[in-house]
């Protein structure tokens, strides 16, 4: 009687714990599936168990987020990128350049002029960049499975034509200088 | 009565008015102007001035700079340099060619950038104090 009841309370644990094993397989299988679903989420469209339908939807959130927390923004010195050019409509793009004083200059006010210069021509650089687009070249020489060299290159070639200087800011030899260009749909058309 | 030369006096006058309307628009220079910006800073620039070898072609430009000289002289060069800030103010409204060339090399990063006004014809009228330049478009 003694060992036909330990027995029995050996069998009842062994369910119980044949049991938690099945739950822990269930649930690990839930977490395990998703993982395809995520390269192609549009395709999941069949209706599926409770517990698979929350996970994939958790999933599905953060895929849907990713996006969002990558969206690219505008370049804090370059203002206007936003706007649609219409016919009725014309953008007005601004930006900030910025020019360094080189150390060996005669004066303060030659030290201005020559700020000035590098100045207007990064903004000339920036509005080009806006307008017409940069070209981008990048090298990478890897050698035995690492990267010796790693190059980026950045060309900008335009004409800019109609662009004003709106202020003008030197402070302790730096040289800010904000321009602007207005754009029309007639000109850009071309 | 009319001489077997023709109207002399008449064809003088016209003469004379057609040589006087042509000179009206001022001699023409041909002006170009390019600098060089390395990593923020002026690294050189070239502003070149030359009389026109033939006549330029084309409309005078509505737009018109008015330099201010102290002295009688004609030296256009020396006078857009004592205007320089104006002069420069006033190309970039008739257009500057921008070629800027940057690279990131294990990075660290360097920049080039040329501004360039391409040889221009303008038409250049010296008057007492002060100079009037308008370019050809």
């Amino acid at each position: 009687m003694k060992y036909s009841l330990i027995l029995a309370a050996l069998l009842l644990s062994a369910s119980v714990y044949a049991e938690d094993v099945e739950a822990a397989q269930n649930t690990e299988v839930n977490t395990v599936k998703p993982t395809p679903m995520i390269s192609t989420p549009a395709v999941n469209t069949a209706p599926a168990p409770a517990a698979n339908v929350t996970c994939n939807c958790n999933h599905r959130d953060e895929i849907q987020k990713e996006p969002v927390a990558e969206k690219p923004k505008a370049q804090s010195n370059v203002n206007g990128g936003d706007e649609e050019l219409t016919p009725n409509h014309p953008i007005r793009i601004s930006v900030t350049g910025e020019g360094v004083a080189p150390i060996n200059t005669s004066s303060p006010a030659q030290a201005y002029a020559l700020a000035k210069r590098a100045a207007v021509a990064d903004a000339y650089r920036l509005i080009a960049e806006k307008v017409k687009g940069v070209r981008v070249e990048g090298y990478d020489l890897v050698k035995n499975m690492m990267v010796q060299r790693s190059t980026v290159r950045t060309s900008v070639d335009a004409m800019v034509r109609n662009a004003n200087v709106v202020e003008t800011n030197f402070k302790e030899g730096l040289c800010e200088v904000e321009m602007e260009i207005l754009i029309s749909y007639s000109q850009f058309a071309h | 009565m009319r001489s077997r030369d023709g109207n002399f006096n008449l064809l003088f006058s016209i003469c004379t008015l057609i040589f006087c309307f042509s000179n009206l628009n001022g001699d023409e220079y041909i002006i170009s102007y390019r600098y060089a910006i390395k990593d923020a800073i002026l690294l050189n620039d070239s502003l070149d001035i030359s009389r026109a070898m033939t006549p330029c072609s084309g409309e005078i430009g509505e737009s018109k700079l008015l330099l201010s000289t102290t002295n009688d002289t004609k030296d256009l060069k020396k006078i857009i340099l004592q205007n320089s800030e104006l002069f420069f103010t006033y190309i970039n409204s008739i257009g500057l060619h921008i070629r800027s060339d940057e690279v990131t090399n294990n990075g660290i990063n360097s920049a080039l950038t040329i501004v360039t006004l391409k040889p221009t014809c303008f038409t250049v009228e010296f008057n007492d104090n002060l100079v009037k330049i308008a370019p050809f478009k």
